[in-house]
């Protein structure tokens, strides 16, 4: 996340295994298109060391954006999440302006909108 | 952030076989009142067979579960949809499982199970993955927010029980009943 200091970042938790995570991938993948453009960076962290079915998903589903495996949970509770999917927007400053529990449209017009007004 | 609860359930329907899915329909239960939205539904043994084997769990400790979790499905969350609506939380542990021995005790939680999968060495990566796939013992839910997961009330596969359920919101208690909720088999 240092590397990441001064952007706007989109967290999100998930795993595999998680029907709501599946459901919002494909939607999460057309929003980074716009994402990355506007100067937003992501990160999606996989809860959970299940490495042979997370890259078999990522593949399945053409996934482009970064993955990350958070395999002792360590991140996660670090964070305070306590369900998946769970996904943070973070402002410049690295505070948690955003915070969705459960899974969402991401490519919704109105939710990149809101991710964009961060920037400011 | 728009979503709605059954999407979820949908897709929580869909990640099932067929079969299974139709069976539960009718032990499906729902609620929608007072700021909370909820439904679960039992897991049949072999279906939580195949969820935990597929997570890395041995054959005996699957059957541990099997025989002693009564493992739901459940999708709960904030039926408020505009932002300034109050926040819901659902706390597991003021639940109240009665059996139909009269025995009343409240849902398995996380940190319970964590116990049993120490004292039986099992794996980190499926002790894990059983800790997230559990809903959590308490969590609050701002509008849309919704979160899937299990629930454990700790009874043998077929039994029968009524379940106490509470949350707040807007500061204020708010219960209800389930009665005659069977654990699957």
């Amino acid at each position: 996340m240092s590397d990441l200091k001064g952007k706007v970042v989109l967290v999100n938790f998930w795993a595999t295994w998680c029907p709501p995570c599946r459901a919002e991938i494909p939607s999460m993948e057309r929003a980074w298109s716009k994402l990355k453009e506007g100067g937003i960076a992501m990160l999606a962290i996989h809860v959970g060391g299940d490495t042979n079915n997370i890259w078999a998903f990522l593949s399945e589903f053409n996934v482009t954006f970064p993955v990350l495996i958070d395999k002792s949970s360590s991140v996660s509770k670090a964070w305070q999440t306590i369900g998946l999917p769970t996904t943070y927007i973070a402002d410049g400053q690295g505070r948690k302006a955003l915070r969705a529990i459960g899974g969402r449209e991401w490519d919704h017009a109105d939710l990149i909108a809101s991710i964009f007004a961060l920037r400011s | 952030m728009t979503r709605v609860l059954h999407i979820t359930m949908l897709v929580l329907a869909c990640s099932m076989s067929a079969s299974a899915a139709s069976a539960q329909t009718s032990s499906t239960r729902k609620l929608d009142r007072d700021g909370l939205k909820l439904e679960l539904g039992p897991l049949a043994s072999d279906q939580v067979r195949a969820f935990f084997l597929g997570r890395g769990f041995p054959t005996k400790d699957v059957e541990h579960i099997v025989t002693t979790g009564c493992v739901f499905r459940s999708a709960i969350g904030s039926a408020h949809l505009n932002p300034g609506d109050p926040d819901v939380t659902v706390t597991l542990t003021q639940w109240r499982i009665t059996s139909a021995g009269g025995g009343t005790m409240a849902p398995r939680t996380r940190a319970e199970w964590d116990v049993d999968w120490k004292a039986r060495f099992v794996e980190e990566d499926a002790a894990t993955a059983f800790y997230w796939s559990l809903f959590p013992t308490e969590q609050t839910f701002a509008p849309t927010d919704y979160n899937w997961g299990f629930l454990s009330f700790g009874l043998a596969p077929g039994a029968r029980f009524n379940l106490d359920l509470n949350w707040r919101s807007s500061g204020l208690p708010y219960t209800a009943r389930m009665e005659g909720l069977e654990c699957g088999k």
